[in-house]
């Protein structure tokens, strides 16, 4: 039997980035928070010091920041014909687990996603008519405007210290940004990292085309600064281990960067490592959560009450507590009835390779995970999707973020995959090729979905939560199209040699793509058709919010977190300004 | 004593010092060197990619000015024209420093670190009465060859075989506390300071990444504490990302002088000039190579079995790197390969 303890205010489920903030927002009102995190708890110092920091097999090959999937899987398949297995070893996407979360971990990379995806619906009927997308796409409005949410993503931007170049500041168009973002109330908080080579040769290369190249939006920051919060930052040293790492300079914007000192220095807030939530807790009629049940490190169980329930952890993770708990009705994708688990999306990926002879050199190592030049002439709606025949797009450019020994040996198409002559191919390639990242949206549809696998459970006896995804074709359209965009780019660099091919079916789980999983917990208008309303609170149980990239109902061209960041500030605002003054009251009427 | 010192090589250890990368990023193409008409040609075409793996290199690129040793040594003992003094005079005939005027031992130090200290003093991005002057008499040539003669000394003495400055605690002998603080922040840090370890920049036990990290294992405690005054009072600007001045001043005089301790008893590393770059393809060897009864997994004659497993049809060690990271080919594989998952 659970222990039962004392009830708090609130309790948190994950303490990530999106937990750092709500913890923070949530004892700055007044409340006591508890917030309990499965992982341990780590810090720059000691924990993400070097040279060990740099252990690629440890980090980027054994995966030492992600979930234990010997103790929690998740299991997979294309389609609902398949038996879905479970997945053994991280490869495809890479969830995160400990203080801190997926933000240790991450590149930095923070983009806003555009109006245009916020009403990704109601837009493309506008502009392309009511049945320009294919059937089988899921794809709805958010229930926000990019205006609505710019105050929180400048929040959160100053929060994080992002360097960049805005494009456009209150309608001011600004040479060099990105021409096609929505107008920012300011500027960023400092300025561009340093363009490396060859981003350098990208951009001159995008611009002799016609396109805007403009410098990535970075959380690796080009120069000191210091917070909000009061906490600073130091500068990005170019170091190459970024993403799967954590950062020893206090460069990278993580929670133990920009946030956790504060917040645990808070007598409101209590942190719990090694802390598994197990579910939560329902009332009789199933209309309010009374808390949580976790168990601890020593297989103890415990009972957490609490008022206000925030589940905050990784996007797939959220999804699965919800079926765990019997909150709200799982996604049938026989019926298309149900919410959760429903609008799944992922990100379509592809690169394209281009070798220079060996008087150019590239020097890969010496890059930051969000460093690099890119162009949005593709992305979103910001080209006419008529002749195409598929909606969304996807931003491309030189933004590579490392060249570590183990991993990156770029060799041309026909090198033999090992043995004498790939050596001789990586050697005479590697510090002489440049590669385009091809970074595309995901539409959701009826048949990718999330749900509790039949078979397989956990470490606790639990189901595990399981995938049912494959590209959809409009998808693999879009990215037909913009990869050939971006080999063309990629020949205006002057490589003698060019590789690119589109992301191709079916989905597997074997290669690294990316960890943007989104959708489940969708936000929207309807609760037909979303979990959550436009400030992230349960349909079902209006005292849990849901917070996260499961709220994406489908993914968006651009790298999710600094719009997860915003979300949650967004419905943090909420929480305190308008749900705390009648809590357990929805904020929108259903 | 010189026995006494390999052991606390093992130790990670060392101050922050000059962490500026060098940033040839901003760079711009370099338009003239591609061959244009080999782009044209073969980037439109088809691709071969085992002609474009063993086609032979292409022209190699020009050598970047070097340092003339014999040249430095002619400047470091006997000085130059227009008021340049001899080195020796204060660095020691052998490189060694002088830990009582707090003159720091050059003898191994990079050469790119040498030359780029020289060329701040001459334009005032680092501030120093006495070595202000000189570098302003010398010419780039003269800069660099001092510094490759420098970089090609090595076994001079180091500050922990040497007689402490006076005030400074004797190298290794520094009161336990404090050359343990010394230890902890070279190797850890103090999250409570924000400060990371010095390793991280200076490399394990302060040995120094070549070209722009020096080391600071076997340097005078007194030229090294004098150095972190200097960054954290502004004499010194050539840190350009802002992290040595950031320590600096975070770092309590007392931390400092542990670290100098610490760093001061660890021995200098060997000389610079004495790192062997070997050749991509080349047949040699690195110095340090398991022995022939080195445990570990052998193969037929007793070679080492280094596994390439493959997953897919791709190569496991080669590249989980996909798309968001460096690149690499796995992204360009085609997804049709992959099987089905098994059915049950």
């Amino acid at each position: 039997m659970a222990t039962r303890l004392k009830e708090v205010d609130a309790v948190m489920i994950g303490v990530g980035l999106v937990g750092t903030m709500l913890g923070r927002e949530l004892t700055k009102a007044g409340l006591k928070v508890v917030g309990l995190e499965r992982g341990n708890p780590q810090f720059t110092v000691p924990d993400f010091q070097g040279p060990q920091m740099h252990d690629e097999l440890r980090y980027a090959v054994r995966k030492a920041f992600m979930q234990d999937n010997t103790k929690e899987a998740i299991t997979f398949r294309n389609n609902v014909n398949q038996t879905a297995l479970p997945i053994r070893r991280w490869e495809s996407f890479l969830p995160g687990t400990g203080l801190g979360g997926a933000a240790v971990h991450w590149n930095g990379q923070t983009w806003r996603f555009q109006d245009s995806d916020f009403q990704m619906r109601t837009k493309t009927i506008q502009r392309y008519g009511q049945n320009f997308m294919d059937p089988e796409l899921t794809v709805q409005d958010w229930g926000v405007t990019a205006a609505e949410i710019e105050p929180y993503y400048d929040r959160f931007e100053y929060l994080l210290g992002t360097s960049g170049l805005a494009g456009n500041v209150k309608g001011q168009k600004n040479p060099g940004g990105n021409p096609f973002e929505d107008a920012r109330s300011r500027g960023y908080p400092t300025p561009p990292m340093k363009e490396p080579y060859g981003s350098a040769i990208f951009r001159k290369a995008a611009a002799s085309l016609g396109y805007h190249p403009f410098p990535q939006p970075s959380s690796n920051l080009s120069q000191p600064y210091t917070n909000p919060e009061g906490l600073t930052m130091q500068t990005c040293m170019f170091c190459g281990y970024c993403e799967r790492f954590a950062c020893e300079h206090y460069a990278k914007s993580s929670p133990q960067t920009i946030l956790l000192p504060v917040l645990l220095k808070d007598k409101n807030f209590t942190l719990k490592t090694q802390s598994h939530v197990l579910h939560i807790n329902l009332s009789q009629d199933k209309k309010t959560a009374t808390g949580v049940t976790y168990i601890d490190a020593s297989g103890k169980q415990f009972e957490q009450p609490a008022k206000l329930v925030i589940l905050c952890g990784f996007a797939l993770n959220n999804v699965r507590m919800l079926l765990l708990s019997g909150i709200g009705q799982p996604y049938d994708p026989k019926t298309g009835e149900g919410t959760v688990g429903r609008n799944y999306a992922y990100q379509t990926m592809s690169t394209v390779q281009v070798f220079f002879d060996e008087s150019v050199n590239i020097n890969p190592f010496m890059r930051s995970g969000a460093n690099g030049t890119a162009i949005a002439d593709f992305s979103c709606d910001n080209f006419d999707h008529g002749p195409h025949k598929f909606v969304g797009g996807a931003y491309f450019g030189d933004v590579m973020t490392n060249g570590r020994p183990i991993e990156f040996h770029p060799t041309p198409p026909g090198t033999p995959a090992w043995g004498a002559a790939w050596k001789a191919a990586v050697v005479k390639h590697y510090n002489h090729t440049i590669v385009l990242n091809v970074h595309g949206s995901s539409v959701s549809t009826r048949n990718n979905y999330l749900d509790l696998d039949p078979t397989y459970k956990d470490a606790w006896g639990l189901p595990l939560l399981r995938i049912t995804f494959d590209f959809p074709a409009n998808d693999l359209r879009m990215s037909q199209y913009i990869t050939g965009k971006a080999v063309e780019v990629g020949r205006a660099m002057g490589g003698r040699l060019v590789n690119g091919s589109a992301r191709k079916g079916p989905y597997g789980i074997t290669q690294y793509q990316t960890t943007h999983n989104t959708g489940g917990t969708v936000m929207g208008l309807d609760p037909k058709t979303s979990v959550v309303n436009k400030y992230l609170q349960s349909w079902d149980v209006p005292n849990l919010f849901v917070i996260g990239a499961s709220n994406f109902p489908q993914n968006a061209t651009y790298n999710p977190t600094d719009t997860v960041g915003a979300l949650a500030y967004f419905s943090a605002n909420a929480i305190v300004n308008q749900y705390l003054k009648s809590p357990g009251r929805p904020l929108v009427q259903a | 004593m010189k026995t006494d010192h390999i052991i606390p090589v093992m130790l990670a250890a060392l101050v922050l010092s000059a962490c500026q990368k060098s940033t040839k990023s901003d760079a711009t193409p370099a338009q003239g060197k591609q061959p244009a008409a080999a782009i044209q040609t073969q980037a439109a075409g088809p691709q071969n990619g085992q002609q474009a793996a063993t086609s032979p290199p292409v022209a190699p690129v020009a050598p970047e000015p070097q340092g003339k040793p014999q040249a430095g040594q002619q400047l470091a003992s006997a000085g130059g024209q227009n008021g340049i003094t001899a080195c020796v005079g204060c660095h020691g005939a052998q490189g060694e420093g002088n830990a009582q005027g707090g003159f720091p031992r050059l003898a191994g130090q990079g050469e790119a670190y040498l030359a780029r200290q020289l060329t701040a003093y001459a334009n005032g991005t680092r501030v120093n009465p006495i070595m202000q002057p000189i570098a302003k008499a010398m010419n780039a040539q003269q800069m660099r060859d001092a510094a490759a003669y420098y970089a090609s000394l090595g076994d001079a003495p180091d500050a922990a075989a040497g007689v402490p400055a006076a005030g400074v605690p004797a190298a290794g002998k520094a009161g336990g506390g404090n050359a343990e603080r010394g230890r902890v922040l070279s190797e850890i840090g103090d999250n409570s300071k924000e400060v990371q370890a010095c390793a991280n920049c200076h490399g394990p036990g302060g040995l120094g990444r070549q070209p722009v990290y020096p080391y600071l294992a076997g340097q005078h405690a007194g030229y090294l504490t004098a150095a972190m005054g200097e960054w954290k009072n502004g004499n010194r600007k050539t840190d350009p990302s802002g992290q040595m001045p950031h320590v600096a001043r975070q770092l309590a005089d007392a931390d400092v002088a542990a670290l100098s301790a610490y760093y001061s008893a660890q021995p200098a590393p060997p000389s610079a000039a004495k790192l062997v770059n070997i050749p991509a393809g080349s047949s040699q060897h690195p110095a340090v190579m398991p022995g022939p009864g080195a445990p570990g997994p052998s193969g037929p004659g007793g070679g080492t079995v280094r596994g390439t497993g493959t997953e897919q049809g791709a190569p496991i060690t080669g590249g989980a790197q996909g798309p968001g990271g460096g690149g690499g080919t796995q992204g360009n594989q085609p997804q049709n390969e992959t099987p089905p998952p098994v059915k049950r």
